[in-house]
């Protein structure tokens, strides 16, 4: 009997140690599962809470109301988006013709999602998964935006959904850029407000998020736009990431660091767009 | 019929637990739904059931995060292993034992996922503040799920006819 309960005892120290080690392809798929089975049901309580909440505006036929509202959302973000990247391609071209003549900035081919789940299962992460996945083309690393700025990227994908790191998450590490003088920094997500409006169907308010690194040197002023530098493979250059709300001296005294405002509304995302590649459409 | 309410149970616990909200007051805390679910087999059923559903709910949840897969899991089978063994010197049957033994466990999850963390993390995930806040504020929603989920799995499997609690 003692014999016996050696070898359980031997048998799950090795499942245990087999499991905390799988290939990551493996605990991908089993990731991956898990998620696909739950999506759908994720999906359905978020769309029927989602109706629930603007119900009082869903008279006549609600299904076809709420389907063109749907569709003009989505028309009407992704027009404003290409405003947005007209806008800063006019601003940069008129710097780059000052500069060597550099083409014009491309636009984006991009995938409209919706969100079908908030938070990650254990509130360790901020993360919102999306109901598009590896089969429309979505890869781990992706931007992921809406008209008004960056929302995070892409994490965990699978066949039919992926989760998105939002840019306020803690551990959301991305090089930015002032918009002015075009110096650089290191934006860190700053998590969430402590106080701030949560419900279902609402994500936490985000705190405001932190630039390190930026040159002591520099006068940069309050409410000055920061944007992606494109450093460092993942975000194009040129996205709105926020606003400066205040800028101080970091504790090294060697650099200023600076508070910026989120630009996207992260505690109400329901629609967002995932950015495939840089090439023109 | 034990295993037909076991996965009802962790596929529903698991649905809910990533459908409601976190609690941005209490350090983003989200009911602890599946612990709860472990919890209840731990105390009622056998060793060996305990320690399958603790390992389901712990692989369950860490697929809902970016815990590496296993890290929760390992943390739920210590604790069914532990309460099977103690159970017997537990008032089991008493909710206010249950609510106590879900605020400890949901607590000490916590800090036993955020030391790991840090083990894996070149630099800390959150600030300690922050996993303090969030080990009292599970230790809050485990002591008001635990009971809720018991009572519900109880009822449940006493209404099917399966009475549990003997299996050893």
């Amino acid at each position: 009997m003692r014999d016996r309960n050696y070898l359980l005892w031997v048998a799950l120290a090795t499942f245990f140690l087999v499991l905390l080690n799988l290939p990551s392809s493996v605990s991908s798929s089993l990731r991956g599962f898990f998620r696909e089975s739950m999506a759908s049901y994720q999906g359905a309580v978020t769309r029927t809470l989602s109706r629930f909440q603007r119900g009082p505006a869903l008279a006549g036929n609600p299904e076809e109301v709420a389907r063109d509202r749907d569709r003009l959302t989505l028309e009407v973000a992704a027009l404003r988006l290409r405003v947005r990247e007209q806008e800063v391609a006019l601003r940069e071209n008129v710097e780059l013709r000052n500069l060597l003549g550099y083409r014009a900035r491309l636009a984006f081919k991009t995938v409209a999602c919706e969100v079908i789940a908030r938070d990650d299962g254990s509130g360790w992460w901020q993360i919102l998964r999306l109901d598009k996945g590896r089969e429309d083309g979505i890869l781990e690393g992706m931007p992921v935006i809406t008209p008004e700025g960056v929302v995070g990227r892409t994490i965990e994908v699978s066949s039919q959904t992926c989760d998105v790191l939002l840019i306020s998450d803690r551990s959301f590490k991305t090089s930015v850029r002032f918009e002015q003088d075009g110096s650089y920094g290191i934006l860190h997500g700053g998590g969430v407000s402590l106080n701030g409006v949560h419900g279902v169907g609402v994500l936490c308010l985000p705190s405001l998020y932190r630039v390190d690194y930026v040159r002591k040197d520099l006068e940069i002023k309050t409410g000055e736009w920061v944007m992606t530098s494109g450093l460092g493979g993942v975000f194009p250059a040129g996205l709105m990431v926020g606003r400066v709300v205040r800028m101080r001296p970091d504790e090294s005294g060697l650099y200023q660091q600076a508070e910026i405002a989120p630009a996207a509304d992260l505690a109400r995302l329901q629609r967002v767009l995932v950015i495939m590649s840089e090439d023109r459409r | 019929m034990t295993a037909a309410i076991m996965i009802v149970f962790l596929l529903g616990g698991a649905l809910l637990q990533s459908l409601i909200p976190a609690a941005a007051g209490l350090g983003l805390s989200k009911p602890p739904i599946l612990l709860a679910v472990a919890l209840y087999f731990a105390l009622v059923h056998s060793r060996g059931m305990a320690v399958i559903v603790a390992v389901l709910a712990g692989i369950i949840q860490d697929s809902m995060s970016l815990f590496p897969v296993g890290t929760s899991a390992l943390c739920f089978v210590v604790f069914a292993l532990v309460i099977a063994e103690w159970r017997e010197t537990l008032f089991r049957d008493s909710l206010f034992t249950v609510a106590i033994l879900g605020a400890v466990l949901s607590a000490l999850t916590t800090l036993a996922l955020a030391l790991i963390l840090s083990l894996n993390a070149a630099e800390a995930i959150a600030p300690n503040w922050w996993v303090a806040l969030k080990m009292g504020g599970n230790a809050v929603l485990g002591l008001a799920t635990a009971p809720l989920v018991w009572w519900l799995a109880s009822s449940l499997e006493h209404h099917v006819g399966l009475t549990g609690g003997e299996e050893r």
